[in-house]
């Protein structure tokens, strides 16, 4: 256990109560709210610390990133990356206890400060949230249908025959045949897939300006994963929302988002666009998540050897360092620089710019 | 002669909805060498695990034969039965959940030599020697499942069916609840076992790409059939089958573009049991007439690569 309060790591940190209510000394620095360039979400050196005082984890540590509408960005990281508390932090849904720093601006308004009211507004119409697990996340004692028009009628004021016909145009956008069959259904007697359907239906019920989908396809089989990705990539091209896709299956979001950003220990190690990350990785650890995925053109898989640690505090060198055989003294005793390595790709290594190329003509070669 | 030799196997399940039973399994063909991984891979409801339990005689078939070094497993008294198990093996796909939670990691290991004579300090050593391949620190040995980690957990499943020293071990998706890294680890470690080539595996996915990496042989499942067989290499840069075609084209490779030519299944969401013919018909393209009229089984097209669609010679080049 730690001697030192984690707190003293963290400037500006706020306390977050069930009841979500303000920490009295932070004042929402409304001025952030003009200039956001086309952003929906801007994520501002973000940090979150998980637990009781005695056992914390930083669960995030100075995480920025940025989210414009009609984008699909792909959050890649092993279980424990902070994946999940990342998508919690942006919908204002953090545990009860958690301490931040930073800001998560959505539409200039930071989330982690608002409001009771103003976070129920938030939750329907403007984020919503695709759990893990939709059979576990769908309540299994009520029919499809009334989970969906409880969201209609809370969040759009629809009542009666018209939420019931919202329901269904609903169920069909999301390629769910004789819709009106299923409404009467229970979770129970739904197929997996089925079931992530009416999730996603139930998500984009609310025509809301972001969807986080959280592991949308663990679980599902090849050709299904293909069919619940396009519909939800459907989602940022035809609907124009922002989407977060997060997974730990790095071949489906190669297929599917714009731009990845990989976690590791709670820190985005690399971002950029798909083809840049995948083809010319700049950080060593993504390097060593694309060796280990068993792929199906026949690479040999190649295990990262250790674990990843769990941080109690935000890290004060590479959290990658143990692992990595490029490891130099600097990387165990400075945290690496984000350094761009070209437009809208960056990573966090000392020798980034090194990888990258290498990673380039490794590629080419292939 | 074939460690594993299926032949014809038919599996119902009883079922309340469906008249004479649910048909999990029919006209299963399938062979297992010595030295030899066998991968077989399908979709959810495909009947993979079901095949997995049939090979080592946890169903009983309702026609058709399992035969384990030339003895039909559906013939042995249960004594004969009970001795022949410590030659075969099951690792499972839930880590955790397939340890029984109240017994160590040493106890759980005891129980499977309880099948053999090894007993005392003898099977304390096999059993330090068995954690140690997989990998494990044998001060683990006291640990109770709960305080594992997902990854130190399935080690101990490999453990508890290698400490036999099998001849057959039936793997049924070992690394699917893992993640990435762990995963990783663990194909290396079934890899290198496979590679040392005294024994014969079975390993049942719905990941293509760890099947490709690990096995010889791939077999490919559609509602209880087998569509497609053959040698990895082949089956993977030559799908002849439809549906392997429509599976393979689904998954994406990060090293390289898509691996198959595209072709698109319509997805019927009320599968019909098709009685006769090719259960792929209601979301083939290339379905005609005569697919749902006549049975045709795998047909040989060489290099032990075999496929159960009669237009294969019309579609190959399509």
């Amino acid at each position: 256990m730690e001697k030192t309060d984690p707190r003293e790591h963290m400037p500006q940190t706020r306390e977050h109560t069930p009841a979500g209510s303000m920490d009295a000394a932070m004042t929402i620095d409304t001025g952030s709210s003009t200039g956001l360039g086309g952003h929906l979400l801007e994520v501002h050196n973000l940090s979150v610390l998980l637990g009781r005082p005695e056992e914390r984890v930083a669960a995030l540590s100075a995480v920025n990133l940025r989210l414009a509408p009609g984008e699909v960005l792909g959050v890649v990281g092993e279980s424990g990356g902070g994946k999940s508390t990342l998508a919690k932090a942006v919908v204002g849904i953090l545990p009860e206890g958690s301490l931040t720093s930073g800001e998560v601006l959505f539409e200039g308004r930071n989330v982690l400060t608002m409001r009771d009211v103003d976070l129920r507004r938030h939750h329907g119409g403007s984020v919503a949230l695709c759990f893990q697990n939709p059979r576990d996340a769908l309540n299994p004692t009520r029919r499809v249908g009334s989970q969906l028009s409880d969201r209609l009628s809370t969040h759009r004021g629809l009542r009666g025959a018209a939420a019931e016909r919202e329901a269904l145009a609903m169920l069909e956008s999301v390629g769910i045949r004789s819709p009106k069959k299923r409404l009467r259904t229970y979770p129970h007697e739904l197929s997996g897939g089925m079931c992530q359907r009416v999730m996603i239906g139930l998500s984009l019920a609310c025509s809301p300006k972001m969807l986080i989908a959280d592991e949308p396809t663990t679980g599902l089989d090849v050709t299904l994963t293909q069919e619940i990705l396009a519909l939800i990539r459907a989602a940022a091209t035809e609907q124009g929302r922002a989407v977060m896709i997060i997974s730990h299956d790095l071949a489906a979001l190669a297929a599917s988002c714009d731009r990845i950003a990989v976690l590791y220990a709670g820190q985005i190690i690399e971002e950029g666009e798909v083809e840049a990350v995948i083809c010319r990785s700049a950080h060593p650890y993504t390097r060593a998540l694309l060796d280990a995925v068993p792929d199906v053109s026949g690479m040999p898989v190649r295990a990262i050897p250790g674990t990843m640690p769990t941080l109690r505090e935000p890290p004060s060198n590479c959290p990658f360092a143990p692992r990595c055989t490029m490891a130099e003294d600097r990387c165990r005793s400075e945290v690496p620089p984000d350094t761009a390595v070209a437009s809208a790709h960056r990573a966090a290594c000392f020798f980034a710019e090194e990888i990258e190329a290498d990673s380039h003509a490794a590629a080419r070669h292939h | 002669m074939p460690l594993l030799d299926i032949t014809n196997l038919e599996i119902v399940y009883k079922s309340r909805f469906t008249r004479g039973g649910h048909r999990a399994l029919r006209g299963i063909d399938l062979h297992v060498n010595r030295g030899e991984t066998v991968g077989v891979v399908g979709e959810s409801g495909s009947g993979k695990s079901t095949l997995a339990k049939a090979a080592l005689n946890l169903i009983r078939p309702a026609a058709g034969s399992v035969t384990f070094d030339g003895r039909d497993l559906s013939k042995l008294k249960s004594g004969a039965m009970r001795s022949l198990r410590r030659r075969m093996q099951m690792v499972f796909q839930d880590p955790i959940d397939s340890l029984n939670p109240r017994r160590t990691v040493a106890q759980t290991l005891a129980d499977s030599l309880k099948l053999t004579r090894v007993r005392g300090s003898e099977a304390a050593d096999r059993i330090d020697a068995a954690l140690r391949q997989m990998g494990l620190d044998p001060t683990l040995r006291s640990r109770r499942p709960h305080e594992l980690s997902g990854g130190q957990a399935q080690r101990v499943g490999l453990a508890r069916a290698l400490v036999l020293d099998p001849e057959l071990v039936v793997f049924d998706e070992p690394t699917s609840a893992l993640d990435v890294s762990v995963q990783a680890q663990l194909l290396e470690l079934i890899r290198s076992l496979t590679e040392d080539g005294r024994r014969a595996y079975v390993y049942i996915s719905h990941d293509l790409g760890t099947v490709r990496g690990i096995c010889d042989r791939v077999a490919v499942m559609y509602l209880g059939e087998i569509l497609e067989e053959g040698p990895t290499k082949e089956l993977f840069s030559n799908p002849l089958h439809p549906y392997t075609r429509a599976l393979l084209s689904s998954v994406h490779s990060l090293h390289g573009a898509c691996i198959a030519r595209p072709l698109e299944l319509s997805r019927d969401l009320d599968e019909a049991d098709a009685s006769t013919g090719c259960s792929l018909v209601p979301r083939c393209p290339y379905a005609a007439a005569d697919c749902s009229a006549e049975e045709h089984g795998l047909i040989d097209f060489g290099g032990g690569h075999r496929a159960a669609c009669s237009r294969i010679p019309e579609i190959r080049d399509d």
